[in-house]
Order: structure tokens, then sequence, then C-alpha cells
């Protein structure tokens, strides 16, 4: 499953929020709002973070929230959520404007979402600060889809040789 | 750089799930074009320290805590996933490390 499809319509872009818990349970809620995890899921995901600390802020600007399959996951989705002001993390690659929540019900590789997230990983920054200039999240969807369609075509063209 | 053995790698984040499974990936594919066998294994934060493995990969929060308990001969810290130089040049020079050490 791709990217796109993965994250079907779960977009939510925001002003501002009080503190990272928020936005991870806000991406968590779209989740559950569709029926890709159940409540606990969202509890899940916000507790991980307390307990192992800010990890999830894995690139500049880009945090992804998520939990693992037996806290509550019934379906491969992903949700994503735009905090245009910033939030902290407490990490090295603070501020965080996009957070990528995802829930698997098995650990399976999700091959194709994976590549994908390399991609938007590899240019975090840009595509972060890019993302928080957007007011929608059809403006978002359609950035996310000619940006994942070039990158479709570059790297078939030529990868990195080292 | 040529060993018998394929070193040892395990990817680890809290969870041993999404950010883990990603960075297997990454790993396999920089090693597999440095042309280092490797075999690469996912873990959680509580299994991680316990496995036997030649390197550890893994975010800079875990990364500390792993140093102190685990068993691991090399402890990679990764700061930005998305740069594949970052992860490439600190997990060769570790393997560097590897053969300077063994005996």
């Amino acid at each position: 499953m791709s990217f796109l499809e993965a994250l079907d319509e779960r977009i939510r872009i925001l002003e501002r929020v009080g503190s990272w818990a928020e936005a991870v349970r806000i991406s968590g809620e779209l989740l559950a709002a569709d029926g890709l995890v159940t409540p606990l899921y969202v509890e899940r995901m916000i507790r991980t973070c307390e307990e192992l600390g800010p990890y999830i802020a894995i690139a500049p600007g880009i945090a992804i929230p998520h939990a693992r399959p037996e806290d509550g996951a019934r379906a491969f989705g992903l949700s994503i959520v735009v905090v245009k002001e910033g939030v902290s993390f407490g990490s090295h690659n603070d501020p965080v404007y996009v957070l990528i929540a995802f829930a698997t019900p098995d650990r399976s590789a999700h091959i194709e979402f994976l590549r994908q997230l390399a991609e938007i990983l590899a240019r975090s920054e840009e595509i972060a600060h890019a993302l928080a200039r957007l007011e929608t999240g059809e403006q978002a969807r359609a950035f996310l889809r000619t940006l994942l369609q070039e990158e479709d075509s570059a790297s078939r063209s030529g990868e990195d040789p080292s | 750089m040529s060993r018998k053995q394929p070193i040892r790698v395990v990817a680890a984040c809290g969870l041993g799930t999404g950010t883990a499974l990603y960075l297997k990936m990454t790993v396999e594919e920089i090693l597999k074009k440095a042309g280092i066998p490797a075999v690469v294994e996912t873990a959680d934060a509580t299994l991680a320290p316990a496995m036997n493995a030649d390197i550890i990969v893994t975010g800079p929060d875990l990364a500390e805590m792993f140093r102190q308990r685990g068993r691991a001969r090399e402890i990679v810290a990764v700061t930005n996933y998305g740069n594949r130089a970052e992860i490439r040049e600190k997990l060769l020079a570790a393997i560097q490390r590897l053969e300077g050490s063994t005996p």
C-alpha cells in the first residue's frame, strides 16, 4: 500500500497546539475515527513517548508517532497532523511541524510505505516547512502527491551510486 | 574489507516496530551497496541490549541507555533518520573499529 493510499483523507492542519502530547493525540484520534486503531492505541502512542523519550522525532521537523501492533492496531494506515507554528518534542529535531502517525496490525515491513517515508525524511526540513505553509488538507494531499510522484520518477532515472 | 562472518546488526527503537523497521531497511541497503555481508534484525528497547549483536543502530536517547547496559560492541546513534549519509558514515566507522579490534 502506498503512502497516499494509506493516508486517505486523514490530514489535519492546525495553527498551534498546547504540547507535543496534544499533537500526538490528535494524530491518533484521526486513526481511531476511521476504526484503524482502538482508543488504547492512542493512549499508548503518548505513553511510549513519555517513557522512551522523544525518539519519534526522527528527522528535522518530522515525528512519527505510533504504538505496538498489539496495542490496538486494527488495520494499516497513516494520518498527518501539521502544526504550522511548530511544537517541541525535546528532541534534536525540534521544532516539529509534521507528525506522520501510523498503525500496523502486524510487523511486516510495508516496503512501499517505508520507501516513500525515506524519500520524505531525506528532505524533511524542506517538506516540513512547505507543509506548514499550506492551509487545507486538500492542498497538503496535492503537495504530497506531486512530491512522491516526482521522487518516483527521480529514483527510477538514477540512484545515488555510493 | 573482508570477513568470514556476516556482521550482526540490530536496528532498535522503543517499540521495535516502525522506526526499527525503517532503520533495518536503510542499514541493509547501505551495507549491501558497501559490499559488507550482514544480518540485520529489529528489536525493541527491552530486547536490544540482550541480543548478541556486533552493532546496535538506534536514536540518541536509546543509544545512551544501550551504552550503559548493552552487550553490543558498537552503538551507532542516528540523529536524523532521513540523512542517509549520516547513517552510512557512522555505521562504516563503527565497522572499521570492529575490524580493528577483531583478534
